[in-house]
Order: structure tokens, then sequence, then C-alpha cells
């Protein structure tokens, strides 16, 4: 599981995650993902297009990142989950609760409507 | 004064000195208590002031030291000053002078207010050549730490090496205990809540089958005859252990509460989530489908808060149908207003499949996944079939898959099976 942290512009962080986000890879990422989304008033976009796989675990720690966003002020929105990714984060309305946009642009736009 | 130095450097009275030191050092158990003899055996048998121990935390490659008068906690990287010196080179580390020496940190002179003179650090490394940390003697009351002293500061090392990697194995030990403890607990309160029995519901087949991780991963589920219907739940809370316990019986709790107040399942499934939303830490939510099943018209109305697919077979075409959780995981967020609840109407010989992801996530050997279409394999089901006849072929499969690998999140299965028309099939034994 790999990730990568970028400055997109002054109120947004991007956060691009790849390999299977199961427990495993969610227990290799989780401090650091939260950290690097945590700051202030930014909020996140989180690209997963390079993850292959979605498990419960790596659910729990996009709902608890977002919740911990949520009460900062900030939002986090997903784009590019592709097949059984997106099937995951449909079939259990998570999108219901973090959008999940198609591209990093429809991302950056979610936030600014 | 006297002094354990001999001229062979272990004599007589050093080694007397330190069968005292290992009866003493054989007493102990306890991480703190033993600390406290080491570095009283340490002062006292090698003439010093003062003696110091730091352990070696292996988890951020830290010296820490543990024992020490006037001070608390301190933490330094492994390689930093004398101690890291020692640590590295697993080598005694003779100063006779410390503030002449360059390694030497004098913050922790600064901070207890003791002055240190000199001083010799022994590395403490156990019989499995581990590194359990340094032991640092301060300040010989009649001079420097010399070579001589070398023999009886080695054994002395040696033996509090040994025990205090023995009172670290005990420690873990306690903790493996308790942890076990703690995760006793956690299933006691779990399966308090599971029903004793599966209600007789004319028409219907049922099964449940619930079988706990040693871990223990937070599923529950409910079967019961309300005024309203046929109450149906299943939850898992996200999370392994008690905190994941805790949190699906409180949910089952609300519910129970909720329904036994005649609130109706909009109503209901409302106000738990807004409760485990305002109660339950950001880490941890419940995914849980709760359904109410309408035995004379065979409609199920239902709210799902992140609890999917739900399988539905259909008898009339063959093929499973995929229904989506039409709400996010309770105790996720507050909902701004009721949702309303979804309908499933079940025909003669449809089955509905609620299954936890224990279920679809469990792992074979090589690492791949039981899956959801793995599940709907073993639920195709023909008219005759009992729910608890599917529910076995499909555990029996899961086990045969899993075979030799641990299983690391609850598995939960519930099965609702509406009889097949007298004409199509013979009738069903109840459950």
């Amino acid at each position: 599981m790999e990730i990568q942290v970028v400055e997109l512009n002054s109120s947004v962080t991007g956060v691009r995650l790849a390999g299977r986000l199961d427990a495993p890879g969610a227990d290799l990422i989780g401090i650091k993902f939260s950290a690097a989304v945590a700051s202030p008033g930014r909020h996140a976009v989180v690209d997963l297009s390079g993850v292959s796989f979605l498990a419960s675990m790596g659910i729990r720690l996009l709902i608890s990142t977002a919740r911990a966003l949520h009460q900062k002020g900030a939002r986090m929105v997903l784009f590019g989950a592709q097949g059984p990714v997106r099937s995951v984060l449909e079939e259990m309305a998570v999108d219901q609760i973090v959008p999940l946009v198609d591209t990093e642009q429809d991302a950056l736009a979610q936030l600014s409507g | 004064m006297t002094t354990a130095r001999g001229p062979d450097g272990l004599g007589q009275e050093g080694m007397a000195k330190l069968l005292a030191v290992t009866r003493t050092l054989a007493t102990a158990f306890e991480l703190e208590a033993l600390l406290t003899a080491v570095t009283d055996a340490a002062t006292e048998v090698l003439q010093a002031e003062r003696c110091s121990v730091w352990l070696y935390d292996a988890s951020t490659d830290e010296l820490v030291l543990s024992v020490a008068r006037d001070i608390r906690e301190v933490r330094v990287a492994s390689r930093h000053g004398i101690v890291g010196a020692c640590a590295q080179a697993r080598a005694p580390v003779f100063v006779p002078d410390c503030y002449a020496d360059p390694r030497f940190d004098p913050d922790v002179d600064r901070r207890s207010g003791f002055r240190t003179r000199c001083m010799l650090s022994l590395p403490l490394i156990d019989a499995a050549e581990t590194l359990i940390g340094v032991m640092q003697v301060l300040n010989r009351h009649d001079g420097v730490f010399e070579a001589a002293d070398l023999p009886l500061a080695e054994a002395l090392a040696a033996q509090c090496a040994l025990a205090l990697s023995r009172a670290r194995a005990v420690e873990a030990m306690a903790e493996r205990e308790r942890l076990m403890h703690e995760l006793d607990l956690a299933r006691a309160v779990q399966c308090a809540t599971l029903p004793r029995a599966l209600p007789d519901v004319d028409g219907y087949s049922l099964h449940a089958s619930f079988l706990p991780a040693e871990q223990t991963g937070g599923d529950t589920y409910d079967v019961t005859a309300t005024s309203q219907g046929l109450l149906l739940v299943l939850g898992d809370a996200a999370g392994h252990g008690l905190g994941a316990a805790l949190s699906v019986t409180q949910m089952h709790a609300m519910l129970r509460m909720a329904w036994r107040l005649g609130a109706d399942l909009e109503t209901a499934f409302r106000e738990v989530n807004d409760l485990l939303s305002d109660t339950l830490a950001d880490s941890r939510f419940v995914t849980a489908f709760v359904g109410l099943l309408d035995t004379t018209t065979h409609r199920l109305r239902y709210l799902s808060g992140g609890q999917g697919p739900i399988l539905h077979w259909r008898a009339d075409i063959g093929e499973f149908v995929h229904h989506r959780a039409n709400s996010f995981p309770m105790g996720a967020m507050p909902l701004p207003a009721a949702r309303p609840a979804a309908c499933i109407d079940l025909g003669p010989g449809d089955l509905l499949a609620l299954v936890t992801d224990g279920v679809f996530e469990q792992p074979d050997a090589a690492g791949a996944m039981f899956g959801v279409g793995g599940a709907e394999q073993l639920l195709r089901n023909s008219p005759d079939e009992t729910a608890a006849a599917i529910g076995a072929r499909l555990l029996g499969a899961l086990q045969t898959f899993s075979r030799g690998v641990a299983q690391d999140d609850d598995i939960t299965v519930l099965l609702v099976k509406r009889q097949p028309m007298m004409t199509d099939a013979r009738r069903l034994s109840s459950n």
C-alpha cells in the first residue's frame, strides 16, 4: 500500500492511494493518511484510481478520516475509484457521506460548489 | 572502604556479592521491582554513587531511561551519547571524566541536579543475544572505574540482563492474558444480545449462524416477531475487540428500545443512527440492516446502513439480485431527515441472504478472498431446500476454502427463505 501527499492549492490536500486497502494496508498507511489530511481548515481529495481492493478496514479508515475532517469544518471527496472498489463504496452507501466522483477536476469542483 | 575488586577481577568477595545479587534478582518478577533491585545491586557491588538503567525500545529504536533518581522518563535515539555508543558497540564504555568527553550529554545531569564525574556503561544482553538496554554506574566512591572492575561489572550486567529479559517475558504473558480476558468479556457481551432461538413463521424457513472470530469482530443479528412484522437485524461494528462488541451491542439495545416504544422503521433507524453518531468515537460505526417482513404480504421494508450487498435469490428467474445499502453506515454522522425504507417483495421460493463481510473477505491459504461470487454460488438453491441446509452448505464450503487460515473477522449469516407454492414442491419443514 502506497500513499502520496501533495498540496493541490492553498486549501486542498491531495492524497493518492495505491495498492490493496485492506486490514494490513490500512494499518500501514492509516496514521500517515489521517495526519496528511488533518490540517485545520484544509479539504482533502483522495485519488483511489490506484486502489485495487477495498475491504472493511479500508472503508473504516476513509469514513473515520472524513468524520474527523467534517468536525473541523472541512470536507473530503473521493475520486477515480474503479470496478470493484467503486461497487463496494456504492453498495455500502459510503458515497452518501463521502462524495465519490470520477476525476480530480470533479472533486475540486465539488469542494468549490 | 571495602571494595569488590580482587587481583583477578572477580575475587572471592566479588563472587559472594554477585551470588547475593543473583538470589535477589531471582525473587523479583515485576519489572519495576527488578529495576530497583538491579540498580541497588550495581551501586553496592561496584561501589558507585548511583546507577541508571536504560531499556531499549525496539519499536522506536530508542533508549528509555527507566530507573534514575530525581528524573522522569527520558528517551534518546539509540545512537545518542555515551549510552548510545555502548548500545551500538554492545561493549562496555569507560569514561573517567564525563564533562571532558564530547559524547556526554549533560542534559540528564541538568534535569536531575546530579553531577556525573565518571561513568561505566555496560550493555545488557540476554541469552538470546538481544539488547535489553544499557546499565550505567556513576561516580565510583574511591576514584574512577577501571579495567579491574570489568569482570564483576560484566558478570553483574549478564545477571541483570537475564532477569530483565525474564521480567519482560512475564509482563508480555500477563498482557496476553489480560487481552484474552478482554476478548472473552467482549464475546460474552456480544453473545448475550443474540436470540436464543429463531421464531417459527408460517410459510418461511429461517436460519442464522454466528461464528465469532478469536479477536471478536463485532457482529450481531436478530430475528424477532413484533407487532409490526418479523424484525430482521444484521449488524457489524467496525473494528475488533471489546470496543466493536460494545458498539454493536449498543446499536442492538437502542433498536430494541425503539421497537418497544412503538417507533416505526424509519423513525427507529434515524433515532438510533443519530444516537450512535453522538456517542460513538470517530473511528467507530456500525453497518446494519434493519428490516420488517410482513409475512402475509411477503413484502420486506428495510433500511440498510452500509450493510451490503443484500442478496435476493429470485426463484422465478433463477438469479440473484443485489440490493445496495440505502443509507451510510450507522453512527457515521447524523441523518438530516428520516430516510424512506426500500422494499423487496419475496416471491415463492425466494431467498433473502444477509451476510457480513467476514464471509466475503475470508481469505484462503493463498490470500484469495471467498468473495460475493463465492457466496452466491453456494446460496443458489433448489425449491425444496431449507434455509438451514443452505446455511450449512455455505459454512461448510467456507470452512474448506479457508482451511489452515485463521478467521480474523466474525462470520454471520441470516437466511430467510419463503417456501415455494405447494404445487411447486413439497412443503418445507420449518427450521
